[in-house]
This record gives structure tokens, sequence and C-alpha cells, in this order.
């Protein structure tokens, strides 16, 4: 069986042919790494017809020759990457299929489209394991399955926080990964899986002052990009090494867009556009105030800015809640069925829809300014919010609470655009209570349930419609968290 | 001239000198050595291979306990945490105050009482759900500070509006570096009370009290290979840490072997806080993962690890550097062999 270990830098290399009766492969490397198994697909006919254009094959029986090669990488040592051909045919579509064992059970996509050598990159393993993996290939409409081989994972970096899943229901929880941040113990790009596993991670070198504040998986299934929060007391320069990183699945390519005055959090659109919030501080009578604003950075670096708060609010003094200055915006939806964007602003306490096209504010959910009132006869449906989930017909907010409070909660409101009133219609306090002054997000689950992402304090909770905890994750002490999103799979 | 252990410095670890007792000197490796017929002693035999695997059974052993004292200070004020007076930190080292100190955190515990902490920091057994708050305030030299002057990750909060009765349990710290919860010199608990009328804290030599006990001596040692300092360290079958408590692999992020010509495990028992400074030599590695070294990568002031010879007493660490209590969860000695 074929292996390699993390750590060893070593790629190796065999070819194997395929469907001829069995035998040995022919390894081009040496050594224990050579796969001994000779995989006969099950759904492999006979005389498929493939029109193999390689005269060394057999011509009264289909032969394929798959040549792997599997590099676990030097830099993130729970990734993989399988390189690939299938001598003579010409490929339809591939895929990697790995796992703990040769039923798999997770699947990495092939671009074809380049031709031969084709790639795989591995993502979603758990360190320190062994993992199955096989090409899958379809070459003149026929399904063929590549030999098995083995690899095994490398170690998580000590300095990364200890994580711990202190409660999982698994019939009641949803599996996949959570993409996210430690804030600075060290300041890192972090993947968990549901089991509390880190399966990727990246440390950028940065000044003491940068907290990694959001990742996200980058729209094309190739990189993380993440950036540090950059919060700051006064308008000056917070963070100097504040960037948009993008950093390859493989941790081997890391690229680098300064954004100096952006801060908080940044959302990719589907064409690759960096929609982001950006620092937009102008003078009001003498004294600078730091506004907000919605700013897009295409593909091609051009710069448009989107909205600002300048534009639909005048200010008329400090919001009264210390170190929030007027605005701070902290969190950015974008909602592709509207097209539009989503703003959360932690002084106003309120969440501003804009029109992504025109530009236009179209909607001020919360805070005094609301567009909507709370059917309760109340004035707050949250204070100081960060994270939020746009629903149909209602909004999911991570409610951090004022200091009135000293208690954070998940909670959702339905919307009524005709109405135009909100009714608080779920809520969930964990216990024992936590109280979230900075950070924190939330996330409606495929399943119905919610995932509540507890930050500073380290803790993601997921909870069912009822209000039943049925996952909590714990990072140790000095894991405070970023924001996050859920992911069923690392591959979209 | 060494460094202090970073190890050490940092502690809120639960170590002072108290109940080193014993002063039952042997030589470092003698006391297991077989004899030979004519009594003289005779070094162990060596393992098969260049693979040190250490053991639980390799493993010192220690315990102790954290005080911290609490200070009580008028509640929604702006207490002054002054630490100009500070000349000696928690493990009884000389510091500098201005100088030594590069940021000070004040960290709003919830849901735990001020023992727990003291416990769980010695146990390393804290989480991030214990913590409320974590303000920090990086000191440029200064040797106090209002607690307005802290921040949230650089988002100035106005933490003193917090500073109440019923908030939670507070712990001022200033610590060497900038790493959270790493490098502490002195700490404090603040007990903020609505009818106190103090508005300073003087930190001092006694506001944080070490008491621990280590053992040396029992300790027969890993034999390792003489001449080989490219021997491999597998420590892949540890199961426990020199306090009893689980061992996580994931948290050995250095290696340091030193080596003592003239002293013995007992000396080094007594004087345990400065184990680092009295080594002749001291050679360390990082490790970013894993549970092996090959120790051609630790390195001194002169050069690369030499291996070891039958003189003195050679001690092998396994170290947590970021751990908020860094006392090594793996010590040994080793023991030269043939």
């Amino acid at each position: 069986m074929g292996r390699i270990r993390a750590g060893t830098g070593t790629v190796f290399l065999w070819a194997l042919l395929v469907g001829c009766g069995g035998g040995s492969p022919q390894a081009t490397d040496a050594g224990d790494v050579v796969p001994t198994d000779v995989v006969q697909p099950d759904d492999t006919p006979t005389d498929p017809g493939i029109a193999f254009d390689d005269a060394a094959l057999e011509e009264d029986s289909w032969e394929a020759a798959f040549q792997v090669a599997v590099a676990v990488s030097e830099v993130i040592s729970t990734v993989a990457t399988v390189t690939w051909s299938l001598d003579g045919a010409s490929v339809d579509w591939a895929r990697v299929e790995f796992g703990p064992d040769t039923t798999y059970g997770m699947t990495a996509p092939v671009d074809v489209k380049g031709g031969p050598p084709y790639e795989a990159v591995l993502v979603g393993m758990k360190p320190g394991r062994d993992y199955h993996f096989r090409v899958v290939a379809q070459a003149g409409g026929v399904t063929l399955d590549g030999p098995d081989g083995v690899l095994t994972t490398g170690a998580v970096p000590g300095k990364l926080p200890g994580v711990k899943v202190a409660l999982a229901d698994p019939q009641q929880q949803i599996p996949g990964f959570i993409v996210t941040t430690v804030l600075a113990s060290p300041p890192s790009a972090v993947i968990l899986d549901h089991e509390g596993d880190y399966v990727w991670w990246y440390v950028p070198d940065v000044d003491d002052d940068f907290k990694a504040g959001r990742a996200r998986l980058s729209v094309d299934g190739r990189s993380i990009l993440f950036w540090g929060v950059n919060v700051r007391k006064v308008v000056e320069p917070a963070v100097s090494t504040q960037s948009l990183f993008r950093v390859s699945l493989d941790g081997t390519r890391v690229e680098q867009t300064p954004l100096p005055e952006g801060h908080h959090d940044f959302v990719e659109l589907p064409d690759g556009t960096i929609a982001f919030i950006e620092y937009d501080p102008r003078t009001v009578k003498g004294e600078t105030v730091d506004g907000d604003r919605v700013v897009e950075l295409a593909p091609d670096g051009t710069r448009t800015e989107v909205y600002t708060v300048w534009d639909s609010f005048d200010y008329t003094g400090p919001s009264g809640t210390p170190g929030r200055g007027w605005c701070h915006a902290n969190y950015l939806v974008y909602e592709a069925g509207e097209d539009a964007y989503y703003m959360g602003s932690r002084s106003w306490s309120a969440i501003l829809g804009i029109d992504r096209s025109s530009g236009n504010l179209l909607r001020v959910v919360g805070g005094h300014q609301s567009d909507y009132v709370l059917t309760s006869g109340g004035t707050t449906p949250f204070q100081e919010q960060h994270g939020f989930d746009v629903l149909d017909g209602g909004i999911l907010v991570f409610d951090n609470g004022g200091k009135d409070m000293l208690s954070s909660r998940a909670v959702e409101h339905a919307v009524d655009d005709v109405a135009m009133t909100m009714s608080e219609v779920w809520s969930y306090e964990p216990q024992p209570h936590l109280y979230v002054v900075t950070h924190g997000d939330i996330q409606r689950l495929p399943n119905g349930n919610t995932l509540v992402n507890f930050s500073n304090s380290g803790q993601l909770d997921e909870v069912d419609p009822s209000g039943n905890l049925v996952w909590r994750l714990n990072m140790s002490l000095g894991g405070a968290l970023g924001y996050s999103t859920w992911r069923e799979s690392l591959y979209e | 001239m060494n460094r202090p252990w970073p190890w050490l410095i940092p502690a809120l670890a639960i170590l002072s000198l108290a109940g080193c007792g014993s002063d039952a000197g042997s030589d470092a490796g003698t006391d297991t050595n077989t004899a030979d017929p004519g009594g003289e002693m005779l070094p162990p035999d060596c393992p098969q291979g260049t693979t040190v695997v250490l053991t639980d059974d390799d493993n010192y052993t220690f315990s102790g306990s954290l005080d911290i004292r609490s200070y009580t200070l008028a509640a929604l004020g702006d207490p002054l945490f002054d630490w100009s007076g500070l000349k000696v930190d928690l493990q009884g080292h000389a510091m500098n105050p201005a100088g030594d100190v590069d940021q000070a955190a004040v960290i709003v515990f919830t849901n735990i009482t001020e023992e727990e902490i003291e416990a769980g920091l010695s146990t390393n057994t804290l989480e991030q759900s214990h913590v409320t708050l974590f303000t920090q305030l990086k000191t440029a030299g200064a040797t106090s500070a209002h607690l307005s002057e802290f921040t949230v990750f650089g988002n100035d909060i106005d933490v003193e509006q917090y500073f109440e009765e019923g908030y939670g349990v507070w712990l001022l710290t200033i610590t060497r570096g900038t790493v959270p919860g790493v490098g502490t010199l002195m700490a404090a608990f603040l007990r903020p009370e609505a009818t106190a009328s103090a508005i300073t804290l003087e930190l001092t030599k006694d506001s944080t009290v070490l008491d621990f006990t280590v053992d040396l001596e029992s300790l027969e040692g890993v034999p390792f290979p003489p001449s080989t300092p490219d021997a491999i360290l597998d420590w892949s079958g540890l199961t426990a840490k020199g306090d009893g408590m689980e061992f996580v692999a994931g948290d050995v992020d250095e290696v340091m072997v030193a080596h003592y010509t003239d002293l013995t495990p007992t000396d080094l028992e007594k004087q345990f806080l400065d184990v680092e400074l009295l080594a002749d030599e001291v050679w360390t590695a990082d490790v970013a993962s894993g549970t092996t070294l090959e120790l051609i990568a630790l390195s001194g002031a002169t050069g690369p690890f030499p291996g070891i010879d039958d003189e003195g007493t050679w001690l092998l660490t396994l170290r947590c550097t970021t751990c908020a209590n860094p006392v090594p969860p793996f010590l040994t000695l080793l023991k030269y062999c043939q």
C-alpha cells in the first residue's frame, strides 16, 4: 500500500496498470511507498470501448495507466496534494476520494480542463492520522477507479490553543467544518472539524497589534482569505500589517493585498470581487470623525465605493457608547438574491440594508432609526450586535447585549416588510451565561439548528430550534475566536 | 550569560522554593548505576539504536499552589496600578519595573472563583469561556497605568465602566512580552467594592506567592548514548505531565538540554527557579509540531548540541512556552551510558 508521511517532504510516484487482471503495480520509486493493491473498479466493463490513443495499451481489453503522486504540505501538514495523469486517455471529469478508510467519504474536485497532469488538494483531514485516497476519473464515458493509496498527516503546531468538544449529540448535531480565526494567541486563520480537530491553519507573520478577525474560504475553493480586525481608538493607523491575506489551501502561496483602512469584515462575491468595510474619516466642525463605508475591490484591482454612512446619516456627536466611535461598522453580508449588502453598526445597534447597484440605503433594522416597529412594544431588538444571518422573512442576530444585560444571546426576529414590523420568534442564551463584549457570530444551519459563536469566550454552541444544546466546543485559555462560517464541505 | 528560563519567568507557575526539601545529595546518574565485581560503578547499558524514547516513568514530579493576593478598590473608579516599586518578580528574580515590563493586562473572569482561577492557572485547565473580558496595555516604559488606559484589542471600551461588584473576578498581570497569558512577572486580584475608597494598587513582591515541591532526586535518568548528537528524541508515548495531569503532546513547543558541570540534581532541586541561569551551557530547539526531534537541531552558545558525556548533570526538558503555567510538562536527567 502506498504511503507518505507528513514531514518527510517526499513525493512518491507510482504507475499502476488498472484492469489487467491483477499483478503488482509498477513503481517508479523504491521503498515502502509503493502500492501493492490493484484496484478493479466494480463498474468497469470488460470492453469499455475507450478510444485510448496510446499504442501501448491492449486493444481487446481496456487498460489505463494511472500515474499518481501525493505530497503532504510542508506548511500545513494536514493538507496533501495529489497529482496524477491517465496515460493515453482523455479525461472527461475526475475527482479524488479520500478518508480514514477505503470507504473514503470526502471528495476533492479536479479541474481537468487544463489537461494532465491533474491536481487535487486534499483538505479536511485530521492531524496525525492515516488517510486513504484514490483517483476516480471518467474517460471515454467509462468511470475508472484509481489505486488506493495511503498518506499520513502531521501534527498541529503547539502554539495553537487547545480545543475540546464538551458536548455532542451525533443524532442532532450536523457535521462539517468551521472556518474561523484565533484572534490573538496566536493570530491565525484556522479550520476546525466538528470533532474539534484542527484540519487547517495559517499563522501569519504580523505585528503584535494584528488580531485575526475574519477568515473565509475563497469562492474558487482554492484559498483561505483572512484579515485583521483593525480596530482603532482614534483616527490613526491601527495595524501596520493590515492586509487581505490569500493563502493557498496547501499554505505554500500567500498573497497580501494591503487594505490599511479596512476593518472588521469582508465578503467575496461570486465573481471574485472583495467587498469590505473601510474607515471613512471626515471632518465635522473641526472634529475628525470615523464613518464607515462599503468598498469593492474587483479582481483587476479596481476600487469602487458602494456606500458610505455619510450619505444617509448626519453626525450629531459621539454615539455615547464609549469606544465605539460614531458608527462602528462591524459585520458585512452580501445577499445575492437581492444584490444587496447588509452592514452591521455596533454603535447604532442597527443593521443597514444597502442596494449594491445604486448604493441606496434600503432599510435600517434595529436601533433608534429602525424602519421597523417591534410588535412587543420594545425599542431594542438587539444591542451592540455583531454577527447576523439574513433569513427568508427574518434575521438571526448575535446580540452581544449592553452593559445593563451582561449577557449575550442569539435572537431571531421575523421581519414583515409590508407591516414594517419585527417580532422576536426565537432566542438562546447559554448556561452559564456569557457576556461577549466584542465579536460574536451566528449562522442558521441546513438542519434547522443554529451555530452560535461566543467569540471572545472561545465557545461555539449548536442549538436546535427548541433551544436544546446539541454540540459545544470550548477553546483553552487564550483561544478567543473571531467570526466563523460553518461549511458542510471545504469544496464548493 | 544565560537567560532565565522562559517557563519560569512567565510563571503564573506554581513554583517557589518551599518544600524542596531533601538535602540528600547524589551525583546525577550515579544512584542507579551498577557496580562491577570490583565495586566500581559502571554506566548503564545504552538502548538499541539511536532513538531515545521517553516514558512517563522518566518524568520528574512537582506539585504546588499559587496564592494571588486580592486588593479591594473603589468600584466604578479608575484605579491606578503602580508597579514602580516592584524590584523582584514572583519567582524572586530581580527585575526592572520600567525595562522588564512590556504589557499589563486586566482579565475579567466569569462563572469562576479566585481559588478556582489559581488552581486552573496552575494546572492549565482554564478555558477561554471563563474569560469575559481581556484588556491590555503596552506599557512602553511606564511603571503605572490607570484602568481606563486598557483596551480590548485596541478597542477602547472604557473598561472602568464595568469595574463594579458582581461583574466577575478581576485579575491584573504585568508581563514580559506581549503574548497574552505568557511572561507574567506579577499578578493581583482586584475587588471593586462600592464602599471602598482605595484608588491605587501598588504591586509588591508579595502580591503573588508561589509554593511548590519538586523532586529531581528520584529521577533515575534516561540512558543516552555518548557522542550521539544525532539521536532522535521520541516523546510520543508520554501520557502524564510532572504534575500528574494529562500530557498533551501538542503543547510541547521547545526542547532544552542543559549541562551542569558541578551541580547535582539535589543542588538543582534547591535552586529550581534558576535552573537555566545556573547551567554551564544550554541547547534549545523549537518544536513546530510532532512528538520527535532530531537532537542535532539543538543549538547553544557554542554551537550545535555535541551529545553528552559522563561529567556532571545533564537535564532534558520538554517545554510549553505558551501555556498559562509553563512549568515544563516533562523534565528528566540524561544519563551517560555505554
